[in-house]
């Protein structure tokens, strides 16, 4: 709870520290409301007109708007200059200077219609008049909200840049937000740097690359913007904007990689964590930064098609490594694929098991808030590793040699799973984790017992008790059925399960079974006296053995298809419960926000009444301040259920895939079985029949 | 099974049997005895013992009797005890019935009635009840199959006992032994097992034969004992294990199709009639072994165990000679009672070599029957569970088939 506030407290602090400067009215409904009708029109006309972004903006046309960018808040003017000084581009500005009176002319209230006719004529030319792209795309993005305008001028320069690195773009919007209040920029650097590199990845993994024209980029930019911008606020901006090939579904989303700089701190991805990445991811990750607007949009469609590409990860050779208690298990993990950006098409690298569970911690931390179902990572058992950890010779003990190939199957699922997502496999932890060919820092917070673990347990406990106690008021009926799926399958999974083990259990059984009535047959077959039925029962207990060979391996079968697939399962929902339960807690802030502005408001019209002007002011700000939160969480509670339906889509398609594939895989398997069985019979019926 | 077996025991008998005695025509009409119903009534099981024969001892060509389990082991009894027939392989009794496991099961049924589903509550009843009904069956087939192999007997089916066992209308009113009769009869089998240990310890036989056979038949029974265990064992993690758990397993996947609803409702409920079928293929397999495998091993245990009687009944026959033969000595050296000395001596020796010589004879028909037995159990048994992984296969190609059309 109290760390997903902790974003929105730092844009606060924007908000005020421009209202200080300026005009506060306009500020804040600027920051609230951002995306205005007007805007989409002028957009299409932008788009439909649309030329070569490169060569059509020209300087003259970019500073028109200058002007009224004086009278304007300090805030788009210092985004715009900044990135107009670090990429050298200038259509950047105009559409900053277009975003900017759009939302006054749309949020605004009357005060500041003299200050919104004024500049509207020269927005209006410098919009006409280069009528490219870029601009569109800027003008747009800016409207969106503060987060999502440093996403796009960090993408969009990057664009015209052309190759940029990354890295390079992040400096440059360090650049850029240092002209800005010292305030800002702290932040706000490490929100693009997260958000481009979230982004950029998804997009490239689309397999159309870094070489996408402009033009495309841009429109598509702009299309997702409107769409965006329709579904959000205008009702009646929608009907044009189905029109486009975008339907409203990208919007959706988009959302997320937008959202997600929004949140809980991300600090692991800050710029100082692409360092990190070692000189062998570093070229990897910053490259495809380049594209990163245009990936968004495309990154979706992915999603559903994905045919194209592939990514496929194997766990072997399990290896134990050290003596005693402090040894482990180390895994070689293999990836094979053709998503471009990754450096190679074959490798492997070796991984020990904390090193996965420190892998789902990072992403759990990055991505569990936008709404994102996480693969769960295999569960720690004390039990099984310490019996490992204390056997003296490597696989000696079948329990263990189960345990390992156990580990090392459900570890291997767990990878694949989290490959198949495409935002998470894109994610720089992940690529970190299968790409760096060196030890990995060793991850503290996994173990069960560490100060860590403690602080997760309690941290679950006061979740658990949330959970029981705040019965959100559903209003999403989608999601009131959903969750009803959810729990439904959760319970039918494990009863599923259960019968699944017990299946298990026996099937060993019968196979323990028949492997002592074959001993005992090849006894009796010895001591029988007439040759004949005595070959024939040697025979007999040939035949059972083999079939305690082909039950045992159907128990394996029965293990590793069903029950294992069931089991992880059972995890996956309990990662859609957390994410379910994520939103329940955006919803709790949302509420909290509500009430506060309430009072906030009941102060203001108290301090007015009293004719207390020094406290009217100061009430003035904090009612704006909690408007602003209001918005704003509002905004990402809409955002995270659009991004859980998306999600959830994706889960069920997924699902009934596995399910399928497990099914048929099971039966395939027992089919099998029976087959060899069929020769067993076949080879002994002649035996039998020789008896005489 | 039982039915197969008993073919297996006619055939046999008649065989091997004509072939030593001349005197009794051995056609199968002369004496035919089944059971032609039974009844469960609470803890009794009354069968109706049908008979018909052209045997001239009995009054009427045809007719029925109702007999209990206790008169069947009177029966037995009568035969075991009578001197008569000490140099003949008795047949074994047939097993007291025992549904205490069925009712047992359908208890726990009921108490777990609440944590499962009705859908699933009813098919366990139904596999229940059918295993019930198995067992039933299988009772009465094994009390027939005892009355089938006294019947094809040259010398038992013209025994007082089987003829009034058959044709007398009124209840035998055997009671069951009194508390006195029961701690005689342990008394004694605790003396004839000890005098069993004794004289196979002490009693050298003169016959290489027998020497050679009584170590077969113990070192017979002892495997073939465990090897009823272990495929008991088998057989029922096959039935009460593997196949139930594929109900739990049908009915969880079925439930599972309602939730995820229509995208994955008609591909799992496929899946889900798949294992039911399968589960009834699997059950039968379960208690086909159970059939051909288990209760071969099982009625040879016994079998094998009324032969190991015959032997310690020679062996005692045997050394009761040695004594006689030591006594006639004693009598001759003293002088004294030489006659009537001599007279038990040659009783004995007659007994001795008239008891070796049927003997040897039953042990033969003992293996041949035996050897048949299996043959054709084993046989049977192969097609069967051809039969049924075939049928099974071509199940789960179906369901494939079936599925990859979706």
């Amino acid at each position: 709870m109290a760390d997903s506030r902790e974003p929105p407290p730092l844009f606060n602090d924007d908000d005020d520290s421009r209202k200080d400067d300026d005009n506060d009215d306009l500020f804040t409904s600027a920051v609230q409301s951002p995306v205005s009708e007007l805007t989409t029109p002028e957009d299409q006309t932008k788009q439909e007109g649309a030329g070569d972004p490169l060569t059509s903006p020209p300087p003259a046309t970019s500073f028109p708007p200058d002007p009224s960018g004086g009278d304007r808040p300090d805030l788009f003017e210092s985004c715009e200059e900044p990135s107009v000084g670090g990429f050298s581009s200038v259509p950047l500005e105009q559409p900053a200077e277009g975003g900017g009176t759009q939302q006054e002319l749309s949020s605004e209230p009357p005060a500041n219609l003299v200050d919104a006719s004024s500049v509207e004529p020269a927005v209006m030319s410098s919009f006409i008049t280069p009528a490219e792209e870029a601009s569109v795309l800027d003008a747009a993005a800016p409207t969106n909200d503060d987060d999502d305008d440093a996403a796009a001028a960090a993408a969009i320069p990057t664009n015209l840049a052309g190759e940029d690195p990354a890295l390079s773009s992040e400096e440059a919007l360090v650049t850029v937000y240092d002209s800005e209040t010292p305030e800002v920029h702290t932040s706000a650097p490490e929100l693009d740097a997260d958000s481009s590199l979230n982004n950029v990845p998804s997009f490239l993994g689309d397999g159309e690359t870094t070489e996408i024209s402009l033009d495309d980029n841009a429109q598509e930019v702009s299309l997702e913007d409107e769409t965006d911008d329709g579904e959000l606020f205008d009702p009646s901006s929608t009907p044009k904007l189905q029109l486009n090939q975008d339907p409203p579904l990208p919007a959706s989303n988009i959302l997320p990689p937008m959202g997600a700089p929004l949140t809980p701190p991300v600090a692991p991805i800050t710029p100082t964590a692409t360092p990190n990445l070692t000189p062998n991811v570093t070229p990897a990750a910053p490259t495809p930064v380049t594209p990163v607007a245009a990936a968004r949009p495309s990154a979706e469609q992915l999603e559903s098609e994905s045919g194209d590409e592939f990514i496929e990860i194997s766990i072997s050779d399990p290896q134990k490594i050290g003596d005693g208690m402090s040894s482990y298990m180390a895994y070689k993990v293999t990836t094979k694929t053709n998503i471009p950006y990754f450096r190679k098409k074959h490798w492997s690298v070796t991984r020990r098991f904390s090193d996965f569970l420190g892998l789902h911690g990072k992403l759990v931390e990055k991505h569990l808030h936008s709404g994102r179902i996480i693969p769960p990572a295999p569960e720690k058992s004390a039990i099984g590793t310490t019996k490992i950890k204390l056997g003296s010779d490597k696989s000696s003990d079948s329990s263990s040699t189960d345990f390992i190939e156990r580990r090392r199957a459900s570890l291997e699922r767990y990878m694949n799973r989290t490959a198949a997502h495409p935002t998470l496999r894109s994610d720089p932890d992940f690529r970190e984790f299968i790409e760096l060919d060196a030890e990995l820092p060793r991850a503290t917070q996994t173990s069960a017992l560490s100060s860590a673990g403690v602080l997760r347990l309690f941290n679950r406990v006061g979740e658990t008790v949330n959970k029981m106690t705040f019965k959100m008021d559903e209003s999403d009926q989608w999601f009131e059925e959903k969750t009803q799926q959810i729990e439904n399958l959760d319970a039918q999974l494990r009863k599923l399960h259960a019968a699944m083990e017990g299946l298990v259990a026996y099937r060993r059984e019968l196979a323990t079974s028949t492997a002592s009535f074959a001993k005992s047959a090849a006894v009796l077959s010895s001591v029988e006296e007439h040759s004949a039925l005595s070959r024939a029962l040697h025979q007999l207990a040939e035949s059972t053995e083999r079939t305690h060979t082909i039950h045992h391996a159907q128990a394996d079968a029965d293990f590793y298809h069903l029950s294992e697939t069931t089991k992880d399962y059972i995890h996956l929902i309990g990662a859609v419960k957390d994410v379910f339960h994520e939103r329940v807690k955006t919803f709790q802030t949302w509420q909290h926000s509500q009430t506060m502005l309430a009072k906030k408001r009941e102060a203001k019209a108290k301090a007015e009444l009293a004719g207390r002007m020094d406290k009217v002011q100061q009430a003035q700000d904090e009612v704006a301040e909690w408007e602003a939160k209001v918005e704003r969480s509002q905004e990402e509670f809409d955002r995270i259920s659009r991004a859980i339906k998306k999600e959830m889509e994706q889960f069920d398609i997924v699902r009934v895939k596995d399910f399928k594939d497990m099914l048929v895989k099971y039966l395939e398997a027992l089919m099998t079985s029976q087959q060899q069985i069929i020769k067993v019979w076949e080879t002994f019926l002649p035996e039998a029949r020789a008896i005489s | 099974m039982m039915d197969g077996m008993e073919e297996v025991l006619h055939s046999e008998t008649n065989g091997t049997k004509s072939g030593r005695s001349d005197t009794v025509d051995l056609n199968d009409s002369t004496l035919q005895v089944d059971i032609s119903d039974a009844l469960s009534e609470r803890e009794k099981v009354k069968f109706t013992v049908h008979t018909k024969t052209t045997l001239p001892d009995y009054n009427k060509p045809e007719f029925s009797v109702v007999r209990q389990h206790e008169e069947f082991i009177w029966l037995h009894d009568r035969f075991d005890e009578n001197e008569d027939y000490a140099g003949y392989i008795i047949p074994p009794p047939p097993p007291r019935p025992d549904f205490d496991a069925s009712r047992e099961k359908l208890q726990k049924l009921g108490e777990g009635e609440g944590s499962m589903t009705k859908e699933e509550f009813n098919k366990m009843k139904q596999e229940l009840e059918a295993e019930y009904l198995a067992t039933f069956k299988k009772t009465v087939a094994m009390h027939e199959v005892f009355l089938t192999r006294l019947a094809q007997h040259p010398i038992f089916r013209t025994d007082h006992n089987f003829k009034v066992f058959l044709e007398y209308e009124q209840d035998l009113s055997v009671r069951t032994k009194n508390k006195k009769e029961k701690v005689e009869g342990l008394f004694r089998s605790i003396n004839r097992s000890t005098d069993e240990i004794l004289l196979a310890a002490t009693q050298k036989d003169v016959d290489d034969y027998f020497e050679k056979e009584k170590g077969f038949l113990l070192e017979y029974h002892a495997a073939i004992k465990d090897s009823t265990l272990k495929a008991d064992k088998m057989t029922q993690a096959h039935k009460t294990g593997v196949a139930d758990s594929y109900i739990k397993l049908s009915t969880g996947l079925s439930q599972l199709g309602t939730i995820e609803g229509p995208r994955l409702e008609k591909f799992i409920n496929k899946v889900s009639d798949t294992f039911e079928k399968a589960r009834k293929v699997e059950g039968r397999v379960a208690s086909d072994e159970d059939l051909k495998l288990s209760d071969t091993l099982r009625y040879y245990v016994r079998d094998g165990s009324a032969a190991k009687d015959l032997l310690y009944r020679r062996l005692r026959c045997l050394a009761n000679y040695e004594q006689a033969n030591k006594n006639l000595d004693r009598a001759r050296a003293k002088n004294k009672d030489v006659h009537a000395a001599e007279l038990a001596q040659q009783n004995a020796c007659e007994r001795f070599e008239h008891m070796s010589a049927r003997a040897k004879e039953e042990l033969n028909s003992f293996k041949t029957r035996r050897v048949a037995a299996f043959k054709k159990n084993l046989i049977e048994l192969a097609e069967l569970e051809l039969k049924h992984a075939k049928a099974q296969a071509q199940l789960l190609k179906n369901c494939l088939q079936a599925l990859q059309e979706e």
